[in-house]
This record gives structure tokens, C-alpha cells and sequence, in this order.
């Protein structure tokens, strides 16, 4: 996709999201939309370190609750507004991205997954013991009473959302095409090569979980806003270290239009399943699709197309 | 001009636990010089390589190329100053085409931009090589022969002035052979200085300028490829006693 199509796509769809806040009357969709768009930012944030440099990160969730928690955090201390604390929640996970990357990214595969996951307990212990922002008990947010420009609070927090996805999706479409991006990818591929290619792994890898890490930090920044009340096991819940995995493998890890299709896709079902049977079957339904899309499809939606389209030109 | 060498290995020695793969092995390369490293299998080549690429660190001895000491430089490093490697088993990166596997070394070893000029390169070595016209296949359709093509490519396009070829020949027809060694000859002819490892003697023989020997991860040769062929101590190592 051409850049001047992409920003006028990107563009439009924010403009779109703004007019539905107008013309929508029903709160129920842009709460749900909320959900599906805080995916898409996790999981395109996901992939930047699992798709582009390989590094599969389990620990999503301790990322996107730190980010929560950071505002949290921040209104505790002086009331900080939520558009201070968004980039605030970028920078605090972009500085844990990049030390967890610095003890972390020496392992390779399934010890760099297990390793994530550990990190994320032991950032949930720590909050769950941290009474400044509620600890175990956690923690009531007060929406402000109105938001400007807005007749409802969540379609304010929607249209913020849609900037934060379109914002990520714009990084890993730059990421993809850049000089940076083409040394993810060989260290992807194959880091002691890369090396030998002169690409500095540890540097693009530490770049990368940082780039990761911010993004994640950004998701979880309004969450508190959106849920009102925040204890430890809603902010670290397994649910986003799951979708922010499967999303981008059902989706396509190749690209950043994986992540998107993925995320709507997964998100969507999961909304609507939640309507319709129940919440708890979620995970059930990632799960299944994920095994599923594995066995038949393992390079995703946008792969599997761009697979079928190159065999049709040939 | 003084006659420093290119490059200068003195007392490398590294262990895998108890193993002692290489024993204070000194080894110096000139500037234009066309050597080759032979040695039976398991006698410590690749590992000789990996000390001098910066993949493996050493546990004793120094590494120095043009004057600096690069002991402890990190591999990446010791690209963008000039030392460029093709792997024993070929590890392209498999999910770009064969031009984008050049462009890694184009932009992080030799510091070229993304653009015309640095396509045109790309696609001048792999014509050298003999992957022309497929620069826009992905490296996956390559066949084993081929592969190896690719790795040497992707060390030139490095821009090397120390070129390590680690068994470039391994598998390939005796034409392609000669084809290869061609290859190499001109690279040389143009400045690069190559170290060949390689067990088809015939071309080793040929293209050295210098030979050294290794045996169990000690040099126990190092001089004209006539000599050091006679030499009782490589029989021994090669045939027993």
C-alpha cells in the first residue's frame, strides 16, 4: 500500500470513528469497539517484537497493567489527566520493555517465552503488594463528569483509542519498510547471520522490546477510565497475553495488516460471543481458532491471501 | 610501507567445557593474501572462524585486524571493519528474497542507502556469483548449490577486505568448482584478501597461496602448499601413522 493511500485510509477511519460517535446513539457499540481497538494496539505492539524480531512475549498482560497502573498511579498523585498519562504510561513500559529486554533477550525461544511469563507474576506480586495504587484490593477510578466535545465518556475513550491504534499501526507500518525494520527481520530469520551482516542484534532487539513494551504501556493507559474500578487480576489478566499471541498468528505475523485483521477479527467474536453465550468462553474460542489457523494457515490470514494472490499471478 | 599483517591471531585459545577446541593457535594473513585452513574434521576450522568473526570470545590469546585489536569487539563490529564470513551450512535469511538478503550486509556492514545504486550493487553480485535474474526470488527456492552462492554473495556485499569462505565448494560439480574458484580469484585480483577453508584438496591446492594446518585445535603447519603437503606431521594427522 502506497504511503498517501495508507494516511488518507488511516485518517479516514478516525474521521469515521469521530462521525459514529455522532451518529450512534447506542454506548453498548463503542464499548465493545473499545475492546477490539485496545487489541488492535496490543497486539500490533505484540508484534513488532514476536512477529518482526521473533522473540515471542507472553507477558503482554503485565505491560498493558503496568500502562493502567501508571495512570492510576498518576491521578493518586496529582489528579494527572489522561492525555498526560498516556505518553507517561508509553515511557514507563518503554523503560521496563527495555530492561526486561536487557535480562531477557540472551534467551532464545521457548526460555525467552517462559521468561516473559515470569516477569509478568512478578510485576503482578509487586502491584498486588504496592497500597499506594490499591494493592490487592485495587482500585476505584472517577470518570471525569463529561467529556469535552462528547455527549458520553465512552465514546470519548473510543475515539482515543482508534488515535492510539491508528498511532501503533502507523509505527509498524514505518517499522516494516525501514532500514530498521529489514534488521529485525534478520535477526528474525537468523541472528548469528545478522550479526555477520554487521546488524548490532542486542541494539535492534533492545530497540525493539522497548518499541514493544511503549505501545502496550499506551493500551492500558485509559483502561482504568474505561472499567472504573482496577484490581490486580483484571489488569494482568491471562485474556491479553493470550490474544496479544494469537491476534497477530491468526492475522499474519509478516505484515502490520496481520495484527489488524487479526485483532478485529478475534476481537469482534469474542464481543459478540460474550453478548450472545458468555464471556468465559473467550479463551475457548482463541484457543480453538489459534490451533486451527496453526495446523491450516500458519503464516495467517493476510499470509495465506498474499500466497493464494502471488500463485494466481504466476 | 611496513609489512603489518591484515590480519594477526596470537595464542586463541577456546574451550567447550573440558574440550579444548583450539590450543594457543597463532596465525598471521597478509594483505592480498590467498590462504587456506585445512585440518580433518573436528580439528577446530569453523571454530578458528568464529574466534576471528567475533561469534565465539575467545578464552586467551588476541585477535588484531588492520592494527586494532578486536578481541573483544562484537561481531557486528568486526563486519563494518571488513571481515566478512559465508557459513559452513548455508543460513540465508529465509523470509526475503535473494536481493533483500544482500541488502542486510548492504546497509549495516557497508553502510550503503536504501535506493538505486544500492539495488544496482545488489544485483551486480549476484550476477558475479551466478544468481543472476533470480534476485527477486525468495531465497527458499534456491537449491543447495545455490545457497551456498547466495552465502558467499551476502559476504561480499559486505564489502569485506578479509573474505573467510567456510567450505563455499562443499557439494558442487567440478565445474561449478572451477567456476567458484574463478569467482574467488578475481575478488582477489581486486584486493580482497580470502581465507579458504576446504576439503576438496584440488581446489584448495590451487588456490592457495599459503596453507595451515590444523590438527585436534593446534597448528601443526603453516607454510607453501608444496611443503605442507609433505610435511610427515599433516600425513599423520590426515592418513594416521
Amino acid at each position: 500500500m502506497r504511503t498517501r493511500t495508507y494516511v488518507a485510509l488511516a485518517a479516514g477511519l478516525v474521521l469515521a470513528a469521530l462521525a459514529a460517535t455522532r451518529v450512534v446513539g447506542n454506548d453498548y457499540y463503542f464499548f465493545a469497539g473499545y475492546v477490539v481497538l485496545q487489541y488492535v494496539v496490543l497486539a500490533t505492539a505484540w508484534n513488532i517484537l514476536g512477529g518482526y524480531t521473533g522473540y515471542v512475549n507472553f507477558g503482554s498482560a503485565a505491560f498493558f497493567a503496568i500502562g493502567a497502573y501508571t495512570t492510576i498511579a498518576l491521578i493518586r498523585l496529582a489528579e494527572v489527566p489522561l492525555y498526560l498519562s498516556i505518553p507517561a504510561a508509553g515511557v514507563v513500559c518503554g523503560l521496563i520493555g527495555l530492561a526486561a529486554g536487557y535480562l531477557t533477550l540472551r534467551l532464545r525461544g521457548v526460555y525467552f517465552a517462559i521468561a516473559t511469563l515470569a516477569l509478568a507474576i512478578v510485576l503482578e506480586t509487586f502491584v498486588a503488594n504496592w497500597d499506594f495504587v490499591g494493592g490487592a484490593t485495587g482500585s476505584i477510578v472517577m470518570r471525569p463528569k463529561e467529556a469535552p466535545l462528547f455527549d458520553s465518556y465512552v465514546k470519548f475513550l473510543f475515539c482515543v483509542m482508534a488515535a492510539l491504534a491508528v498511532a501503533a499501526v502507523s509505527v509498524a507500518r514505518y517499522l516494516e519498510t525501514s532500514r530498521l525494520g529489514r534488521g529485525l527481520a534478520a535477526i528474525r530469520d537468523d541472528e548469528q547471520a545478522a550479526e555477520c551482516s554487521g546488524v548490532p542484534t542486542l541494539r535492534l532487539k533492545l530497540l525493539s522490546a522497548t518499541l514493544s513494551g511503549a505501545l502496550m504501556g499506551l493500551a492500558g493507559a485509559p483502561f482504568p477510565y474505561y472499567v472504573t474500578y482496577v484490581d490486580p487480576p483484571s489488569a494482568f489478566n491471562l485474556d491479553y497475553a493470550v490474544n496479544a499471541v494469537a491476534m497477530p498468528m491468526v492475522g499474519g505475523t509478516q505484515t502490520w495488516l496481520g495484527p489488524v485483521v487479526g485483532a478485529l477479527l478475534l476481537g469482534t467474536l469474542q464481543q459478540v460471543a460474550t453478548v450472545t453465550i458468555s464471556s468465559e468462553l473467550n479463551l475457548l474460542i482463541v484457543g480453538l481458532v489459534l490451533v486451527g489457523f496453526v495446523i491450516l494457515a500458519p503464516e495467517g490470514i493476510v499470509g495465506q491471501v498474499r500466497r493464494v494472490l502471488a500463485r494466481r499471478r504466476r | 610501507m611496513s609489512a603489518a599483517p591484515l590480519l594477526a591471531v596470537a595464542g586463541v585459545t577456546k574451550r567447550f567445557g573440558g574440550f579444548v577446541a583450539l590450543d594457543q593457535v597463532s596465525l598471521e594473513v597478509q594483505r592480498g593474501e590467498r590462504l587456506g585452513l585445512i585440518g580433518p574434521n573436528g580439528s577446530g576450522k569453523t571454530t578458528l572462524i568464529n574466534c576471528i568473526s567475533g561469534t565465539l570470545a575467545v578464552d586467551a590469546g588476541r585477535v588484531r585486524f588492520a592494527g586494532a585489536d578486536i578481541t573483544r569487539e562484537a561481531a557486528y563490529r568486526r563486519a563494518r571493519r571488513g571481515i566478512a564470513r559465508s557459513f559452513q551450512i548455508p543460513r540465508p535469511f529465509r523470509s526475503m528474497t535473494n536481493l533483500d538478503n544482500l541488502m542486510i550486509p548492504l546497509e549495516y556492514a557497508a553502510g550503503a542507502m536504501e535506493g538505486e545504486t544500492t539495488h544496482a550493487r545488489a544485483h551486480e553480485i549476484l550476477d558475479l556469483v551466478g544468481l543472476s535474474g533470480r534476485a527477486g526470488e525468495d531465497c527458499g527456492s534456491l537449491s543447495q548449490v545455490d545457497l551456498r552462492k547466495l552465502e558467499l554473495a551476502r559476504a561480499l556485499a559486505a564489502g569485506p577486505a578479509l573474505l573467510i569462505v567456510d567450505e563455499v565448494m562443499a557439494g558442487l560439480a567440478a565445474a561449478e568448482v572451477d567456476e567458484m574458484l574463478a569467482i574467488l580469484a578475481k575478488l582477489n585480483a581486486q584486493g580482497i584478501t580470502i581465507v579458504m577453508i576446504e576439503h576438496i584438496m584440488r581446489a584448495v591446492m590451487s588456490f592457495s597461496e599459503r596453507i595451515a594446518v590444523l590438527d585436534a585445535g593446534r597448528l601443526i603447519a603453516d607454510g607453501k602448499p608444496a611443503d605442507v603437503i609433505r610435511d610427515p606431521l599433516v600425513e599423520k594427522a590426515y592418513l594416521g601413522e
